[in-house]
């Protein structure tokens, strides 16, 4: 299990509408909006490659995003011992 | 499109893979360049405005390169700087942000000059 | 209770979003309550970081850093903010230091040379081999037939062992260290005119000054940190001078009020000339000189007025038309220095790397004799230093080939007496005769010398005239302990010991301002790399001295040794036992008592060691001299040993940038430091270029007597016409080949920093 937090930038209108897209995707939580536009979200993924599809997803197919921000990927090597917990 | 700097920062020495999606240009890639042209000696030519700012602030006055609050461009890049960064050699003056309606160093520090309020 | 594994994962990374958009200190606690997770418990585990203190492993400086550790790995570096020297400020190669732990070239297990080539071997296999090689080589040739070649990177314990192993028991006085290549020529200038080695001063004195004169130092490069001191300090102060002599505009002339822009290996007239201009402008302090300085031509004593006389040839003009710049300048420099009150001197490599080194030395000592500014605050003949225990372990600690630990000499029998004492051996076994210097020891190596043993340093790339010596350290038995591997030197050693790194072993570095600091212990060694004390303790177990190495278990152990070397010297050590040590940021000798708070000038009032009744009255009493009274030289304006000619019209000089350091064993393992400048080059000027058609980027082969290298050409304003610049830190490019090997008479210290070459577009 990959864990990530990434900065979701919309369009500030569009912010809220966004934000409930986002909570009915699988693995995906919302951490509120922050300075008007950013919703900061958290992303649960089985692999490298689905967390990259998800970022992907969100980007491209959700009107009024204008970009999606990586601020932080839990590494390979820690997937081991996450599922141990 | 709106332009936006992308900011990747990282807080806990746990293994960290960098991940590049995004659909705006200015990814946290640095655009491939001659990378056996030191960072400065490039700058100074192509983004002259930022390297006189640089140059003339108290980092460029002491040489404190790119590099460190950017990373090394190939292997690692920040296109911004992060509070961490700042701690490990002002040690002296780290803040309590909880204690002040700020929230990072450069909510203060601003542009390559890295000036107070800009002044 | 801990966090789990995931919801720790889950807290570092929303942590990181409310950081990025800045919204949240490091912690945000709204994000992370809504998420569940306990903030204070995420603080704690995601510092579950124990921060060691230590001392940056790099320049002399000096500065305080910490070594955060997190589940025995190395996690960060932090300025350390209760340190004074540099308050928390890091310069940009410290600032990477953790990634040096674990860079990939670290050598992890001991290696030995089979059939031609290097591979892995035990440490028993490993140490039997040397231990039985050298005690043949002892035994066949005689113990001269090794030496031992230190560093000033290696601590103070680890000298003080190899020290004793080699002169007290191996019998010979075959022991130097790189301090020869860098500081020799400081120490020789130091003791002939003070009697005593190192400053007198400290670095307090930077925030008293009012004029700074620069002498062949690129501070800005070379000693960030202390040149940040400068900048605030004029910041501060827009009043304070900051003169510079130099061949090269450095980034140090950002703050330069006056340059004098010399040619390389000339500026000794520059400097006569200044005393003379002191003297005639009526800036000199009469009582002092009356008080506390003698006059000597080198040989026999003189009195003022032949020195007068002597200075009479050194008019501005004369050392103008010498040096290349203009007398106005001179006399610019020289009426600053007579009229602001308190002066610091400060030089480096750029004086102490000439064939004139300790006469260059001499003469910068005399302004501040002539004008009493010396002994008080902000003012002090200040010489700089480019390894971290150069001061410490080698000049202090007696490893060099005629030194014996605590400032003492092989020549004097009674210091070969207290030493042989302590090391709990016969007196003879010390050799009064001093052993082979650094140049001399490696010319022999091969031929007299059959076995060295090379401690953390790199000497296949860092000699001059490199080619020269290469083949002996092929020839000889070569055993060389170092963290790194490969290194231009360990691919030429028969044996290859892993040694433990900066942060995995505890030790004192003592740095340029006659301070000592504690290193803790803050990681295990990698691999099975051991600490260099142990190595050579263990070494010196296996060669049959058992007896005098066995009570070494622990650095304590040898400092406590030590210390017992300096009592009652000028360097007393007594009042910094490591209980202290561990609670201060250092401790500048002389510190006679454990509540002796350590002195900041010597030779004068609150240095422990100032004989009041002696001094009578006399604000200095120099008591390392029979009369207590410093030396003025008159000495002759001597020129670089290889001269510019028609066939070679370019002088050559090398020296270092900021982000790399020396052989770039470590710094270049950091792709950061190596982005600021990945290839090796050189710095030619625009009016050079000019007459070449160079541009930057185009290829020039440099020529000197010694062979050739061809780099990159970086055409900028920064060498004075008809000298270039050569950084010497790129292994793939070694720039000694180039340099010259003729040294100092005095000191043996190389002049690497002037040959004359010449260039050919490729």
């Amino acid at each position: 299990m990959i864990i990530a937090s990434m900065i979701v930038k919309t369009e500030t209108e569009k912010v809220n509408d966004i934000v409930l897209k986002l909570q009915k995707l699988p693995n995906v939580t919302t951490h509120g909006v922050h300075k008007e536009n950013n919703i900061i979200v958290l992303v649960e993924a089985e692999s490298d490659d689905k967390l990259k599809e998800i970022g992907r997803y969100i980007s491209s197919e959700f009107e009024g995003v204008y970009g999606t921000y990586p601020t932080f990927v839990s590494g390979d090597e820690e997937i081991g011992l996450d599922t141990a917990v | 499109m709106k332009k936006f700097y992308l900011i990747t920062l990282f807080l806990v020495a746990i293994g960290i893979v960098s991940l590049g999606f995004t659909n705006n240009q200015s990814d946290e890639k640095h655009p491939d360049v001659d990378w056996s042209i030191g960072c400065q000696d490039c700058h100074a030519e192509e983004t002259p405005d930022i390297y006189k700012a640089w140059e003339n602030s108290s980092h460029g006055m002491v040489n404190f390169g790119c590099y460190i609050c950017h990373g090394d461009g190939e292997v690692t890049f920040y296109s911004q700087g992060s509070d961490a960064t700042c701690g490990g050699c002002h040690a002296g003056q780290l803040v309590e942000f909880e204690k002040t309606k700020f929230n990072s160093c450069y909510d203060c520090h601003n542009g390559h000059t890295l000036k107070f309020h800009n002044e | 209770m801990s966090l789990s594994r995931r919801d720790f994962l889950r807290a570092s990374a929303l942590a990181a979003a409310a950081t990025t958009l800045g919204i949240g200190s490091v912690f945000n606690n709204k994000v992370l309550a809504k998420a569940g997770i306990d903030k204070e418990q995420f603080i704690q585990d995601s510092r579950g970081v124990k921060w060691h203190k230590s001392v940056c492993r790099l320049c002399g400086v000096g500065c305080g850093v910490m070594l955060g550790v997190k589940d025995g790995k190395p996690f960060g570096i932090r300025g350390d903010k209760e340190n004074t020297i540099n308050e928390g400020l890091l310069c940009v190669k410290g600032f990477y230091l953790n990634k040096m732990i674990s860079a990939k070239n670290r050598l992890l297990y001991p290696m030995i040379r089979k059939n031609g080539k290097l591979t892995r071997a035990t440490w028993d296999e490993a140490l039997d081999l040397v231990a039985t090689k050298f005690s043949e080589i002892r035994d066949t040739h005689g113990s001269d037939a090794l030496a031992f070649y230190g560093s000033g990177q290696a601590e103070t314990e680890e000298t003080y062992v190899a020290n004793k192993l080699f002169k007290g028991h191996i019998g010979t006085n075959n022991v130097e260290g790189n301090p020869r290549l860098c500081m020799a020529s400081a120490v020789g200038g130091y003791i002939s005119t003070f009697g005593a080695d190192e400053p007198v001063g400290t670095y307090d004195d930077i925030e008293k000054c009012d004029m700074f004169l620069l002498i062949g130092s690129n501070t800005a490069e070379a000693h960030p940190v202390l040149y940040d001191r400068l900048v605030k300090r004029k910041k501060r102060n827009p009043n304070v001078k900051v003169v510079i002599i130099d061949p090269r505009k450095t980034p140090t002339n950002k703050i330069a009020d006056l340059h004098l822009q010399v040619i390389p290996g000339y500026d000794l007239a520059i400097v006569n000339a200044i005393a003379k201009l002191l003297i005639d402008n009526g800036h000199t302090d009469e009582q002092f000189i009356k008080d506390s300085v003698n006059f000597s031509d080198g040989k026999n004593p003189i009195t003022y007025d032949d020195y007068k006389k002597f200075l009479k040839k050194y008019t501005p003009e004369y050392a103008a038309e010498q040096c290349g710049v203009s007398p106005e300048d001179i006399k610019k420099a020289a009426k600053l220095f007579g009229e602001v009150p308190r002066v610091m001197t400060m030089w480096c490599m750029g004086v102490n790397q000439r064939v004139a080194g300790v006469f260059l030395n001499n003469l910068i000592h005399n302004l501040h004799l002539l004008t009493g500014k010396i002994g008080k605050d902000g003012c002090d003949s200040f010489s700089l230093t480019g390894q971290p225990n150069a001061c410490g372990g080698v000049r202090e600690g007696g490893g060099l080939s005629h030194l014996l630990p605590g400032h003492r000499v092989v020549a004097n029998a009674q210091h070969r007496k207290e030493i042989a004492e302590l090391w709990n051996v016969s007196p003879d076994k010390i050799q009064p005769k001093p052993g082979k210097h650094t140049v001399a020891m490696f010319d022999a190596l091969g031929k007299d010398i059959k076995g060295m043993y090379v401690l953390c340093t790199n000497p296949a790339q860092s000699l001059p005239n490199l080619s020269k010596y290469l083949k002996g350290m092929e020839d000889a038995f070569l055993v060389v302990a170092e963290s790194f591997h490969p290194t231009e030197t360990t691919q030429l050693a028969d044996v290859i010991l892993p040694a433990a790194f900066w942060g995995e072993k505890e030790g004192v570095y003592g740095c340029t301002e006659r301070r000592s600091q504690h290193m803790a212990q803050a990681l295990q060694p990698m691999g099975e790399a051991r600490w260099d004390g142990f190595i050579l303790a263990d070494l010196a177990k296996r060669m049959g001295y058992k007896e005098n190495f066995e009570h070494f278990t622990s650095a304590e152990a040898i400092w406590s040794e030590y210390i017992k070397s300096t009592k009652g010297k000028d360097m007393d050590l007594t009042g910094a036992p490591y209980s202290r040590l561990k609670e201060v940021r250092g401790l500048r000798w002389p510190v006679p008592s454990v509540d002796h708070p350590g002195t900041t000038h010597r030779f004068t009032k609150g240095d422990p060691y100032f004989p009041e009744d002696k001094a009578a009255g006399r604000r200095m009493y120099f008591y390392t001299k029979p009369d207590g009274r410093a030396v003025i030289y008159a000495r002759p304006d001597k020129g670089p040993e290889e001269k510019t000619s028609k066939e070679y019209p370019i002088a050559l000089t090398t020296g270092r940038i900021l982000e790399q350091w020396h052989t770039m064993t470590m710094t270049g393992q950091v792709p950061e430091l190596v982005r600021a400048a990945p290839e090796p080059y050189v710095e030619i000027n625009p009016d050079d270029a000019k007459d070449l058609g160079l541009s930057t980027r185009d290829k020039v082969r440099m020529v000197t007597k010694r062979g050739s290298l061809i780099v990159e050409a970086k055409v900028i304003d920064r060498p004075r016409k008809g000298t270039i610049f050569v950084p010497w830190h790129w292994p793939e490019s070694l720039t000694n080949i180039l340099t010259i090997d003729a040294v100092d008479p005095g000191s043996k210290e190389p002049e690497y920093k002037v040959a004359a070459c010449r260039l050919e577009k490729v």
